[in-house]
């Protein structure tokens, strides 16, 4: 079982038999997981729900009466030491938030009036609020939570766990990205890397081609195409018996896995397929391109195989106005219901518990107040990008519900006590999976990667 | 069943130090107990034959000649966990055990690493069949086959080899009445000229500048936020050129790496200088200038290490190398001959915090009548703009009648309502602007005159003499600090520009500028520069270089699979004066090039990867190959070289999905832009053109000494639906529905000899008859059934592969 690992990562990019592999994990069914484990999975799927901008940690889930005390006051220095902000000058003052916030469910964790809808399930939830990432502008802050590194060129989480696991699908990719507006690393935050492309997020966008090249080219209907890829393997088997290349064999499974991929990809898509009460609860409607449809595909996703799921989230980056009706608040109206929603549906249909759900920003925001522009001008007060302390949600997958793990010292500026990286995030999900991270390698440029780099530590309090 | 896999070549029983020993070592104990002072753990180091027999404590890690009185081999034979090695790892298998045992009887030699000594001319190999034998390489080649018990290969069918031919020296696949005259004589002599006529193709140079093009990261945007667009296209060409031109290796190293520094550099050379600003750049706003810097100072270090000297000097930024014998000292003093360099970020208007990527750059010439049209359309430019200043100052008379107006307005942008809800003196300056600008729209002499500008800017954009990026070091001295663990801010030592200890001399005499260090790497004495070079070349042609880590000649980098062939070519390339077509002819033209890729499943259990080349090479073609191929096969390929990058069709809005980028808008190009070689077609590091990314083509982030080759559904899905492989099926099928054929038959031979070369077997043939009665069937017209017939042969395996 890990031997099957080391032999993977044994080959080496380029190596001609990539392609087998890449059969093997794309025809592989429901036991690659079991082949390549290291231990005994808990999770078979994993949602990753990326807030693009960075969420506001005081504002949602980490109170802080303290920042109130020193409002518009400069922090004490004990606290800022020389910290680094992509925006703030030093001196700048705290700023309280205005929101309510209170307790919930058996387990009493607290969330703000911001998201009713999450504290209802409080129980099903863990709320992590020691997290720290290394990386305080948005490039490389997606880059490192995705990647464990702040700079392009390594393979992203969903990647890695395509490569280690492989797929669960016959007729869909093992790792989907969905979208709701652009994002500053770009493909970066689905690419595969070093890792060979097969293992790369495939993106998925609304609209009537959900995948680039998925529908056929005008003026061929399915039968046509049938009977071109039935001409194309029907020569292709001749080649081979010709060469005697096994790629060739791999090529022609591909032809058909894209064949299925060509019904399965669109029939996925079709939310309106879905009875009225479950569009509703998520909000989601047939033709919509919104968050709300995304998590709804993300469930469908998972449902039908898919490994990793990953959604982005566009407009938490609230340097100005954050408290505007369209900042934050809107930014939490449009999220907090379909997010409940996905937890609902998937314990539901029993999906929840092997599924991991991942609720976090690249980073989170300052608990200074922003109020002076980028180009220098006095502004409506907003939060800068904070990466020293800012809080995650989580559920599903073998983690234990109803848990609020770490604490931050009285502004919200990093943590006081368990403080968890993005590198031990990575380990714990991988662990999820039934993988260890320090075993998860791949070598590239004469050194053993991985996706924790040399960091990470499984975070043990967070497993059931 | 398959055959038991091949034992090692030329395994005896001889324990052999770089062979065996070695391996193991680097893998299991040079973590702890190698170069890294840093990690060394008990103060004991087993890279080196002092330290691993030094006695301590009245012990000896190794004791040559001695395995039971070495301490070395009673710690990896221990059964108590926390004594055993490596501490937290895996028992050593009995058979490392048993080589380290061995080793030890024999005496414990180390020997230094084969790649950091000079390679010396091999004495040409005996072999079974000097019949065989059309050049050295295959003495070589044949050689190791003799010792594994193997044959090579038969001869490939000429058409098959002409498409092999073809596709590795111009990356295009043979029309048929190319080679039909090659194929009524295929003779040695009409293979050479052959070689020789293809070697002389401006094509060669556009094929082989991709390779190139990989290891200088050369893309024409930035990457990161924004990813910007820059202009650096005339730096492609230049490479294309100097291939074309067969530039001796050892100037395009200097030129590339100092071209500035010669004295009275030409054009050329100083736009060979853009090897290094091909560096990614992280423009975004909050990012802090001297980490942008340092990133691309620290990409410039690693991308020259693994293009010339196939070392990870990389891993030494933060920590001496755990492996390699390279110190951190070693990489800030290897860094300090980049940190010479000019300036190139700047911020531009307002306080804005976002980055733009200058330095120093150059025009280029262009005739004299396209700088005089530009000069006129710039002053039209100029003057429209003081027109447009004009209209807007009178306008402005007007703005607050308008704003009265506007209470009931409800079709205005939220931040202009919004700027117009609040009182006067809380307006922000952009409040300010946001009105302004509103309002302005609603004014037709402002806005005429400022489409007419956009047009005219378009136009001069156009007319513009193009520039390009080269490299420039600041005037004064420049004084390098280590950074501690790698980090920024970290002020460590002062360093002077220099090269590692463990590689060949740096001449005192040099400059110590980048010119000194270009002139280090191609001194005669450099061990890896000439055999890294002609290890690219071959993997490049056979799929896998005899060093399978093309990006690694350290120690944990794969062992040569034919050592002597190496450093044989290696030397053929420097003494014959560093010419690329000279080593490429030397590849082609030997019988081991020559030989049937066919596989069989005896080859294929008992050396899958093919290292041992009993079979010629078969694989799938990099991405802009496959896309140059089907272009080529349907006639729709435009030669046109050179030149700005192009923008074939690619689904709609790709680069909308770029965060904050300036020019969201893909300018589609027109007419036979759309249908250029790969190699011109735009790289946007933030959004590359998605076949080819599909295909496995760098995104340029980094060096990339050798792609992935990987297989997957979303390659069928783009050569089945991408709407130009649809248009490409149907040129096809009309060029073949135009001859003036007899019959069927005759269509199916020529279009499958177009798509894939060799003519279809009978079996083949019939398959084909059969498709296009199927088709014929299903379809309201003859044309029709062409279209998908040639849609099949665009989608085969073979037609996306050399075979």
């Amino acid at each position: 079982m890990a031997m099957e690992l080391q032999r993977r990562a044994f080959l080496r990019a380029g190596a001609a038999s990539l392609g087998s592999i890449a059969l093997q994990s794309l025809l592989a069914a429901d036991d690659s997981a079991a082949v390549a484990s290291h231990f005994a999975p808990r999770a078979k799927h994993i949602i990753f729900l990326h807030m693009l901008g960075g969420p506001s940690q005081v504002d949602l889930l980490d109170p802080k009466p303290a920042l109130a005390r020193f409002e518009g006051k400069p922090m004490p220095d004990s606290i800022l030491k020389d910290k680094q902000f992509a925006f703030v000058p030093k001196g700048a003052g705290a700023l309280a938030s205005p929101y309510k916030f209170a307790q919930y469910g058996e387990s009493g964790a607290w969330f703000s009036e911001l998201v009713p809808h999450l504290a209802e399930r409080a129980d099903d939830l863990t709320v992590v609020r020691s997290m720290q990432t290394d990386e305080f502008n948005h490039g490389a802050g997606e880059l490192f939570l995705h990647t464990g590194f702040g700079r392009l060129g390594r393979p992203t989480f969903g990647s890695w766990v395509s490569y280690g696991l492989g797929a669960l699908s016959d007729s869909l990719p093992t790792f989907v990205v969905m979208a709701t507006g652009p994002n500053t690393a770009g493909n970066s935050a689905w690419g595969s890397g070093f890792l060979p492309s097969i293992h790369q997020g495939v993106k998925f966008r609304s609209g009537a081609e959900p995948v680039h090249y998925l529908a056929n080219p005008d003026g061929v209907d399915r039968e046509r195409q049938k009977q071109v890829i039935d001409g194309v393997s029907a020569l292709n088997r001749l080649a081979r018996e010709r060469y005697e290349d096994p790629e060739i064999t791999t090529r022609i499974a591909q032809y058909e896995m894209a064949f299925r991929l060509q019904a399965s990809g669109p029939e996925l898509m079709r939310v309106e397929d879905e009875p009225q009460h479950v569009l509703e609860a998520y909000g989601a409607e047939p033709g919509g391109s919104g968050y709300a449809n995304m998590c709804l595909l993300a469930r469908r996703m998972v449902e039908r195989g898919v490994r990793f799921v990953q959604v982005m989230m566009a407009g938490w980056d609230h340097h100005t106005g954050i408290y505007r009706p369209g900042g934050l608040p809107r930014s939490c109206r449009n999220m907090d219901r379909p997010t409940s929603a996905l937890i609902d549906d998937l314990k539901q249909r029993g999906l929840l518990d092997e599924t991991l759900v991942i609720w976090t920003g690249e980073f989170g925001r300052t608990p200074m107040v922003q109020a002076i522009s980028p180009q220098g001008f006095t502004q409506d007060p907003g939060r800068d990008h904070h990466k020293d302390g800012f809080s995650l949600i989580l559920a599903g997958g073998g983690i234990r519900p109803g848990l609020t793990y770490g604490v931050t010292d009285d502004f919200g500026f990093e943590p006081a006590e368990n403080p968890v990286h993005v590198h031990d995030l990575h380990a714990t999900a991988l662990y999820l999976l039934g993988m260890d991270h320090t075993k998860l390698t791949f070598k590239h440029q004469g050194r053993d990667f991985r996706l924790t780099d040399v960091h990470g530590r499984v975070v043990e309090e967070l497993l059931a | 069943m398959l055959l038991a896999p091949l034992a090692l070549p030329g395994a005896a029983t001889d324990v052999d130090f770089t062979r065996d020993i070695r391996p193991i070592l680097s893998e299991k104990c040079f973590r702890c107990h190698g170069p890294d002072e840093e990690a060394r753990a008990s103060g004991l180091r087993l890279d080196e034959y002092a330290g691993a027999v030094e006695e301590r404590s009245g012990r000896r890690a190794i004791a040559p000649g001695v395995p039971e009185a070495s301490e070395l081999i009673a710690r990896i034979k221990a059964d108590d966990p926390a004594r055993r090695m490596p501490l937290g790892g895996d028992r050593l298998a009995e058979g490392q055990i048993e080589l380290l045992e061995e080793w030890i009887v024999a005496g414990a030699r180390y020997e230094r690493h084969w790649a950091y000594e000079k390679p010396e001319r091999p004495q040409l190999p005996r072999v079974s069949d000097a019949g065989w034998v059309r050049n050295p390489i295959d003495r070589f080649i044949l050689n190791k086959l003799d010792a594994a018990g193997l044959g090579p290969s038969g001869r490939a069918d000429p058409a098959v080899l002409m498409r092999r031919l073809y596709l590795d020296l111009t990356g295009i696949p043979p029309l048929p009445e190319q080679i039909d005259g090659f194929l009524a004589s295929p003779t040695d002599e009409a293979y050479r000229a052959k070689v020789e006529e293809l070697l002389a193709l401006p094509q060669y140079g556009e094929h082989w500048a991709r390779h190139w093009l990989d290891l200088a990261r050369y893309a024409d945007s930035n990457g990161y936020q924004h990813d910007d667009l820059r202009e650096i296209w005339p730096y492609r060409d230049w490479v294309i050129r100097a291939l074309n031109d067969d530039m001796p290796f050892d100037q395009f190293t200097i030129e590339q790496l100092a071209g500035d520094l010669l004295e009275e550099p030409s054009l050329d050379q100083l736009i060979a200088t853009g090897f290094n600003r091909n560096t990614p750049m992280n423009g975004s706003g909050g990012s802090k200038i001297d980490e942008v810097r340092n990133a691309m100072l620290v990409d410039r270090v690693n991308t020259t290490a693994t293009v010339w000297l196939g070392a990870t000097l990389g891993c030494a930024q933060c920590h001496t190398h755990k492996y390699d014998p390279f110190t951190i000292e070693e990489y800030y003093r290897f860094y300090a001959y980049f940190d010479r360099g000019v300036d190139e970020t700047v911020l531009r208007g307002d306080g804005n915090t976002r980055k733009y990527y200058v330095g120093a750059q150059i025009e280029l010439p262009v005739s004299a009548g396209r700088r005089s049209r530009y000069s006129a359309v710039k002053a039209q430019h100029e003057y429209l703009k003081m027109v447009i200043n004009q209209a807007e100052f009178e306008a402005i008379a007007d703005l607050p009648e308008w704003v009265e107006q506007q209470a009931t307005n409800r079709d205005l942008r939220p931040n202009v309502s919004s700027a117009l809800a609040k009182p006067i003196a809380e307006r922000t300056e952009s409040d300010h602007n946001a009105i302004r600008d509103a309002f302005l729209k609603t004014r037709p002499e402002v806005t005429g005159p400022r489409k007419e500008l956009e047009k005219l800017a378009k136009r001069m954009n156009a007319l513009a003499p193009p520039t390009t990026l080269i490299m420039a070091d600041k005037p004064g001295p420049v004084q390098t600090h280590l950074l501690t663990r790698g980090q920024i801010g970290t002020h460590g030592k002062a360093v002077e520009p220099g090269t590692p200890a463990a590689l060949h001399a740096l001449d005192p005499g040099l400059p110590r500028n980048r010119l000194g260090l270009a002139q280090w790497i191609t001194s005669p004495e450099n061990p890896l520069a000439a055999r890294v070079t002609v290890n690219r070349l071959w993997a490049e042609v056979f799929g896998r270089g005899i060093v399978a880590s093309a990006e690694d000649f350290g120690r944990r980098g794969d062992a040569p699979t034919h050592p002597e062939l190496l450093d044989w070519l290696a030397v053929e390339f420097v003494e014959g004066g560093w010419s690329i077509k000279d080593m490429v002819r030397l590849i082609v033209t030997a019988a081991t090039y020559r030989q049937s890729s066919r596989g069989s499943a005896e080859l294929l259990g008992r050396d899958p990867d093919n290292t041992l080349l009993a079979s010629g090479p078969r694989f799938r073609l990099p991405a802009e190959a496959i896309r140059d191929s089907l272009l080529a096969v349907s006639g729709l390929l435009s030669p046109k070289m050179g030149g700005p990058p192009v923008h074939p069709p690619q689904p709609d809005g790709l680069w909308k999905e770029i965060s904050s980028v300036a020019d969201p808008n893909y300018p589609t190009s027109q007419g036979a832009d759309r249908r250029r070689r790969g190699i011109y077609t735009i790289l946007r590091r933030g959004a590359p053109y998605p076949s080819f990314t599909t295909f496995d083509a760098s995104p340029r982030a980094d060096c990339v000494a050798m792609r992935a080759r990987t297989n997957s559904p979303l390659q069928a899905l783009t050569l089945l639906n991408d709407p130009a492989y649809l248009e490409a099926a149907d040129a096809l099928a009309r060029i073949v529905t135009g001859l003036s054929a007899e019959s069927d038959k005759d269509r199916l031979v020529y279009a499958f000899r177009r798509a894939v070369t060799r003519a279809p077997s009978a079996i083949e043939l019939q398959e084909l008859t059969r498709l296009l009665n199927e088709f014929r069937a299903a379809s309201e017209n003859e044309s029709e059934a062409w279209v998908s017939l040639a849609r099949v042969l665009l989608n085969l395996d073979e037609t996306i592969s050399k075979s």
